[in-house]
């Protein structure tokens, strides 16, 4: 009969003892004390918090108030992408490698279309590792409070995602058609338009939706870094401790992520 | 387009939607009063260049490079244990949205679990420095919230999916119904639970980065610091170690990904 | 416990699918302790829903129907749980999650006597890698006992099945067409050593058989069944050409499908209706 050990055993024992060490660590970089949840000062705060979420808060004035928030949210999410549209079609078609006319000519991409696409590719890096509401946080100082720096802020992040990502889809669409117009002579733009946009449309615009729900939420918190919409009221109701703003806030913004939810899949679905 | 001959009717729906777009578009602009005239100024574009100028060069004395790191750390491991305590929650509450403890319980779990994901983790880390203080933990807290949502709706799934015939033959071989679900179900549905997490995970690092914006900790807390005190350089050099943070992760993730495609969203 | 000395009794049990199709109709089977029965008969006639009826997988529609001495239908949860400890079934596809490595999937046989923090503390240690090892190797597997389920071949993994079975040493085993996935000469031995683990232990074995030769070879009692009621109950020797050409002619049960495919199916889905407690 074979010994009967437990290949696995091992491994297994090596590897929980790292988890189990990693995470002193982790554990005290996170300050991580459950019983800060029972603080008497922290509980006081939360309860009387928590404790004014009823009556909601209707009065005329602060629902006008908010209907205005709301309006502004989505505006903000609609500008911002429509921006971010502007900034990533020219990027996306100066770095596609699609419409390369060297590569049609000489069989592969010159040297020089290497380097001119590196600072390119490094622009869309900054742009779009820089999360949108760090870009807020520093285009407030530009253009003062308000929802024109969100606007600005949601242009740039999401200008690099979808120019990164268009010029990914042109890629992976069949090359046949646009090679062809290339080699017959055509424009880039005739080339685009004619022999990868029948192919890709579907795909670019499906990917734009779904920017624009994902702006959407990003929108909703703008406002806690002073960049106007829906966040703008919750931090003022929350700095405030006044539970009842934040109560209808919550519920309005609970409203709102599930209208884009709906909005975005109904239209992808009208695509599809 | 050839489709429009074949199907009159669709493309009447599609130029409705097309100009709905470009009313939404300009309305937006407008309701937002955009000083967009003023990207055309000179002066602007100056005021705008000797702002950007004060970013440069980043601040790179090793005692500041040292408290960025450390912030850094702060920022993994708030995401690694936020991401650590969802997956436990969302597990807990993917039992019942699953329809294990009866429809009411499946109403219940599913109606926490929307209202955990509906709620941005920005609006949690607020409620948390409440109840929890300013600090790392509170962001910790925050993330496991919106995740532990997030999570639990993408494991009810995967539970829903799997084959119950495994667990249900160690049922009627009398077996409990713990030891059924670790031994039938459970095998089959942790490979993507896990990988469910991990992706999660490479969300929440760059998630907790900002959560420092409402005193949540880590580099976000920081860069929001720096700023007001109108120290650019010092602002700059956090936002690079965002940068940087972020491309590692990509290229871990990008490189743990290469052999398995198709990203579970 | 009781030792009487009756394993199965059926009197008038009709059985009802869940898509309520009659899959077997005023049903009447006794099964003394220690006995072990073949079960053949056409793709359709019912030997699934009997094995399940006998398992305690489906509840009877009509009739009544005693287990191991208990009436299991009309016990309370932890009644139900207690027969069905004693009750081992192989099922007609292995129901075992692909991930999970053969030495988890033949403890698993403990899973009804095990209290459960030795059952998930078996999951990071295998409890007892001897006995699992022990069960493997008489289905000359032992060497597969570390591997995962989802390299192993079909009949490898109703070989684990089986493993899993002889392992949990229920009181009555219950396979239903066990060896289907094996070759003949391998499917031979294994059923003779299905026979021969039922005799040592002196457990009822029912088993269901697509192959006739093993069911003649191997069982003192043979029961064929056809189109949802049984045709014949004999011992083998008094089983000739003639009757078994009558129970393939006459089909399957009412409503069943001529082809064996859509068979397997139903044994699988069948196996979802188990109610989890």
């Amino acid at each position: 009969m074979i010994v009967t050990r437990d290949p696995a055993a091992l491994p297994r024992l090596t590897w929980s003892a790292v988890v189990v060490v990693a995470m002193v660590p982790v554990l005290s970089l996170a300050e991580f004390d459950p019983l800060a949840l029972l603080d008497p000062g922290n509980l006081h705060a939360m309860g009387r918090f928590l404790g004014g979420f009823w009556p909601l808060e209707h009065s005329a004035e602060f629902l006008r108030l908010l209907a205005r928030a709301c309006l502004e949210t989505l505006a903000m999410a609609t500008a911002g992408v429509f921006l971010a549209i502007v900034l990533a079609v020219p990027l996306a078609f100066a770095l596609s490698r699609s419409l390369s006319l060297q590569a049609v000519m000489a069989g592969r991409p010159a040297w020089h279309e290497g380097v001119r696409r590196g600072p390119l590719r490094a622009v869309l890096l900054v742009l779009r590792g820089v999360p949108e509401l760090v870009w807020a946080l520093v285009l407030v100082r530009v253009f003062g409070l308000g929802p024109a720096a969100g606007v600005m802020a949601l242009a740039l992040t999401y200008g690099g995602m979808l120019g990164k990502v268009y010029a990914e889809i042109l890629e992976s669409a069949d090359q046949g058609p646009a090679r062809a117009l290339l080699e017959a002579g055509n424009g880039r733009v005739a080339a685009l338009a004619y022999g990868l946009l029948p192919s890709c449309a579907q795909e670019l615009v499906s990917y734009t939706v779904y920017r624009w729900e994902c702006a959407l939420r990003a929108s909703v918190v703008m406002g806690f870094v002073g960049a106007g919409g829906l966040g703008q009221l919750m931090d003022q109701s929350m700095k405030m401790l006044n539970g009842g703003e934040a109560a209808t806030i919550l519920l309005v913004l609970f409203a709102l992520v599930l209208l884009a939810d709906g909005v975005s899949s109904r239209l992808r679905a009208l695509l599809a | 387009m050839s489709a429009a001959a074949i199907a009159p009717p669709r493309c009447l729906r599609c130029h409705l939607v097309v100009a709905l777009l470009v009313v939404a578009v300009a309305a937006s602009f407008l309701y937002l009063g955009m000083p967009l005239g003023r990207l055309l100024e000179a002066g602007a574009w100056r005021d705008m260049l000797a702002f950007l100028g004060g970013f440069f060069p980043p601040e790179h004395a090793p005692g500041y490079l040292a408290r960025v790191a450390v912030a850094a750390l702060e920022t993994l491991a708030i995401s690694l244990l936020g991401t650590l305590l969802a997956a436990v929650a969302g597990a807990m509450l993917a039992l019942p949205a699953a329809g294990r403890f009866g429809d009411g319980g499946r109403t219940v779990a599913r109606f926490v679990l929307n209202a955990l994901r509906s709620v941005p983790e920005l609006v949690w880390a607020s409620l948390m420095v409440l109840a929890a203080g300013l600090g790392p933990f509170a962001g910790t807290l925050a993330l496991a919230l919106h995740t532990s949502g997030v999570l639990g709706r993408l494991y009810a799934e995967a539970l829903e999916n799997a084959p119950p015939a495994a667990e249900a033959s160690l049922v009627g071989a009398g077996s409990g119904a713990v030891a059924a679900f670790c031994y039938g179900t459970l095998p089959q549905v942790s490979a993507q639970w896990l990988a469910y997490a991990l992706y999660r995970w490479e969300m929440n690092i760059r998630m907790a980065a900002i959560l420092g914006f409402v005193g949540a900790g880590g580099l976000g807390a920081m860069l929001y610091y720096e700023l007001s005190l109108f120290n650019e350089g010092r602002a700059s050099t956090v936002i690079i170690a965002m940068l940087l943070l972020s491309a590692l992760v990509d290229g871990v993730s990008q490189r743990l990904r290469a052999d398995r495609p198709g990203r579970p969203l | 416990m009781n030792r009487s000395t009756i394993a199965i009794a059926a009197h008038g049990v009709d059985v009802v699918q869940a898509d309520g199709r009659v899959a077997l109709a005023g049903l009447n089977l006794t099964v003394r302790r220690g006995e072990r029965i073949a079960l053949i008969g056409p793709s359709g006639a019912g030997k699934t829903s009997l094995l399940r009826l006998c398992g305690l997988g489906i509840a009877p529609a009509r009739g009544r129907l005693t287990i191991l001495d208990q009436s299991p239908w009309s016990a309370d949860a932890r009644g139900l749980r207690a027969v069905r400890r004693r009750i081992g079934h192989v099922h007609q596809l292995p129901a075992i999650p692909p991930r999970q490595r053969v030495v988890h999937a033949v403890l698993a046989g403990a899973l009804g006597r095990w209290p459960w923090w030795r059952a998930l503390s078996s999951l990071v240690m295998p409890a007892d890698c001897e006995g699992a090892e022990r069960e493997l190797a008489k289905l000359a597997l032992a060497d597969r006992l570390f591997d995962r389920c989802d390299r192993l071949s079909g009949g490898q993994l109703q070989r684990v099945a089986l493993a899993r079975v002889l392992y949990q040493r229920p009181d009555l085993v219950l396979a239903d067409e066990p060896v289907s996935a094996m070759d003949p000469a391998l499917a031979d031995t294994t059923v003779g050593l299905l026979v021969a683990d039922a005799r040592e232990r002196g457990a009822t074995l029912v088993a269901s058989l697509h192959a006739v030769e093993l069911a003649l070879r191997h069982f003192e009692r043979v029961v064929g069944i056809g189109n949802g009621q049984i045709l014949f109950d004999l011992p083998p020797q008094q089983i000739d050409t003639a009757r078994l050409e009558r129970l393939y002619a006459v089909g399957g049960g009412p409503g069943a499908r001529p082809d064996p495919a859509p068979a397997v199916a139903a044994g699988l889905a069948g196996a979802t209706l188990v109610p989890c407690r």
